[in-house]
């Protein structure tokens, strides 16, 4: 935990730091490590580990970790920790960013920065709650109703547990709104040696939220540039706006004038659009001189890994493709490698649901596929076997 | 090294998800590669669990073990024993407590099954129950000889509260001496 030497991890050659972990745990000590003050959630299987290891974190730094009475009230408190000022995260499964996707719609309108760990098993509802899946890539697009534009990270290795969660609270203060950490079973229990960088890298990497510094009286939090993310600055400190989830004007009040309820949305997109640079992050493994490109992400990808480099040793040349941020999808590079290689397989852990998007972004329609859904992993040995069956 | 592939399994509650976890952290003290997995059903306590250890002296990717490359069983519950058991490559070893898992004729022709009362130790040598994984600990790295056992041991002790010391220790030694027994018999 945060304050055994463990959690400090010990510091190696290159400088950076070597913890023993399980993926739930790096997930805590990375939002610790951010500035993160407040942590509300409720307990789920196989999330609870990362609610266990915050519990303890927290109260050490000064931070606030509360168990609500259910999953709504978890956002819900976490949402209001965030419109107060602080770094705030909540952490579930897939059935509890069901239960929260009213407030994750209300954060995505009001644009308010939280982080939100989702450590993914199998549905859908209650599903396989201890077996590992990836059934939620859709829901993290879309969980609420009404247009946004969601931001999901996606771990998919045991380091990026601890690194993409550090990101992910660096993207909420930016871009002011959700962003997802996408975990699965597999990751959040799997127990392995992680090398992050130091807590003083992490530190010096903030950039703290924007805020208003002028006359209150010239406060306009949602009067910004079509561009950019609304400035909230922390509630009850002097500068005063409406808080709602209703299409509203630069105060935050409602209005169902014509053209501020049109940029209003326009505007949720295109913060996030004009500034994919910022937040596109993929991992390109052995694809230089490859034949076939296999397109996975999460844990699936480890599998996928150990496939390419099995696959290399009987002399077929694979490579993996895999997405880190996962919305909004990488459309300009998957596009050129869709040019690039005639043969493409996506692997993922559930019916598809990244696969229509491979489709868009290829502009192809003849993209294989490996998908599994009885909340077991890939072993390399059934991606082998694929990649020799199709290709 | 080459690869090591481990499997415990066992009902929830009987320890062997830190059996594994001490397992793979000593590896990695030792400036290797050890990654533990565990699956389990939802009923935790009670329900079949299975922990799959890998260690290395070169990064691993895939977490889980893959069926028929586990070289090394250690199984305290049927139940899970009969699931997990075809995991085992041919010739490899379980060890098994045999007041409660019951292999048939054709496992023990398959497989090298050894039987060691790992509940029994830890309940009426050891006295107290819950060092049972320590046991087991203590058994699978005596037939594998992947850790040294200071190590191994000192791993173990930074995983379980001082108070418990004592008893652990006791555990990894009875562990030991119940292995090389077993090891002993078999060769005769």
């Amino acid at each position: 935990m945060a304050g055994d030497a463990n959690a400090q991890g010990k510091i190696n050659a290159d400088g950076k730091r070597e913890v023993v972990m399980i993926g739930n745990h790096l997930a805590a000590l990375a939002a610790v490590d951010s500035g993160c003050k407040f942590f509300g959630g409720y307990p789920i299987t196989p999330s609870t580990e990362v609610m266990e290891a915050i519990s303890d974190f927290l109260p050490r730094v000064g931070g606030t970790c509360i168990q609500m009475e259910d999953e709504i009230a978890g956002v819900a408190v976490a949402t209001g920790a965030a419109m107060s000022g602080v770094r705030s995260m909540t952490a579930t499964s897939g059935p509890g960013i069901s239960l929260k996707a009213e407030n994750l719609g209300l954060a995505q309108m009001a644009e308010v920065p939280l982080v939100v760990v989702n450590v993914m098993r199998g549905g859908p509802s209650t599903g396989l709650p201890t077996r590992v899946a990836q059934g939620d890539i859709a829901q993290a697009k879309n969980p609420s109703h009404g247009d946004y534009k969601s931001i999901a990270l996606c771990a998919g290795t045991l380091a990026e547990c601890y690194t993409e969660t550090v990101r992910a609270f660096n993207l909420a203060d930016r871009f002011m709104q959700p962003v997802f950490v996408l975990l699965d079973a597999t990751l959040g229990l799997m127990h392995a040696k992680a090398i992050l960088p130091t807590v003083e890298e992490v530190e010096a990497g903030i950039v703290p939220r924007k805020k208003f510094e002028g006359d209150p009286a010239d406060y306009r939090p949602y009067g910004v540039e079509q561009d950019e993310a609304a400035v909230l600055n922390p509630m009850f400190q002097g500068y005063r706006y409406h808080f709602t989830g209703l299409h509203h004007d630069a105060m935050g009040f409602p209005t169902e004038e014509i053209e501020t309820c049109r940029k209003l949305i326009d505007r949720l997109f295109r913060k996030v659009e004009e500034h994919q640079d910022e937040i596109e992050l993929n991992e390109e493994y052995m694809i230089d001189d490859a034949d076939i490109l296999l397109i996975g992400y999460g844990s699936a990808s480890l599998g996928i890994k150990e496939a390419v480099n099995r696959l290399r040793e009987e002399g077929i040349k694979a490579g993996m493709f895999r997405p880190i941020t996962i919305w909004p999808s990488p459309e300009a590079r998957m596009y050129e490698l869709g040019q690039k290689f005639d043969k493409v397989l996506s692997v993922e852990l559930n019916q598809g649901q990244y696969l229509e998007e491979i489709q868009r972004c290829m502009g192809r329609r003849d993209i294989q596929k490996l998908t599994k859904t009885n909340g077991r992993p890939f072993s390399p040995a059934d991606i082998i076997d694929r990649v020799k069956e199709v290709f | 090294m080459a690869r090591n592939v481990l499997r415990f399994t066992g009902v929830g509650g009987q320890g062997v998800l830190l059996a594994g976890e001490i397992f793979a952290s000593a590896k990695i003290n030792l400036g290797g590669f050890g990654v533990k997995t565990a699956t389990y059903t939802s009923q935790v306590r009670g329900g079949p669990t299975v922990v799959d250890i890998q260690l290395d002296d070169e990064e691993i990717w895939y977490p889980h073990a893959i069926d028929g490359e586990v070289d090394f069983m250690l199984s305290v519950a049927d139940a899970s024993y009969q699931l997990f058991k075809n995991g085992v490559r041919d010739g490899g070893t379980i060890v098994i407590e045999p007041n409660l898992v019951f292999p048939t004729e054709e496992d023990r022709k398959r497989w090298n099954i050894v039987e060691i009362p790992i509940i029994t130790i830890a309940k009426e040598e050891v006295k107290l129950v819950l060092t049972q994984s320590v046991v087991a600990l203590a058994i699978a790295n005596t037939f594998l000889k992947l850790i040294d056992d200071e190590t191994l041991k000192n791993t173990m002790l930074a995983a379980v509260p001082e108070r418990f010391h004592k008893p652990n220790l006791l555990a990894y030694e009875l562990g030991q001496k119940y292995a090389r027994e077993a090891m002993a018999a078999s060769a005769s």
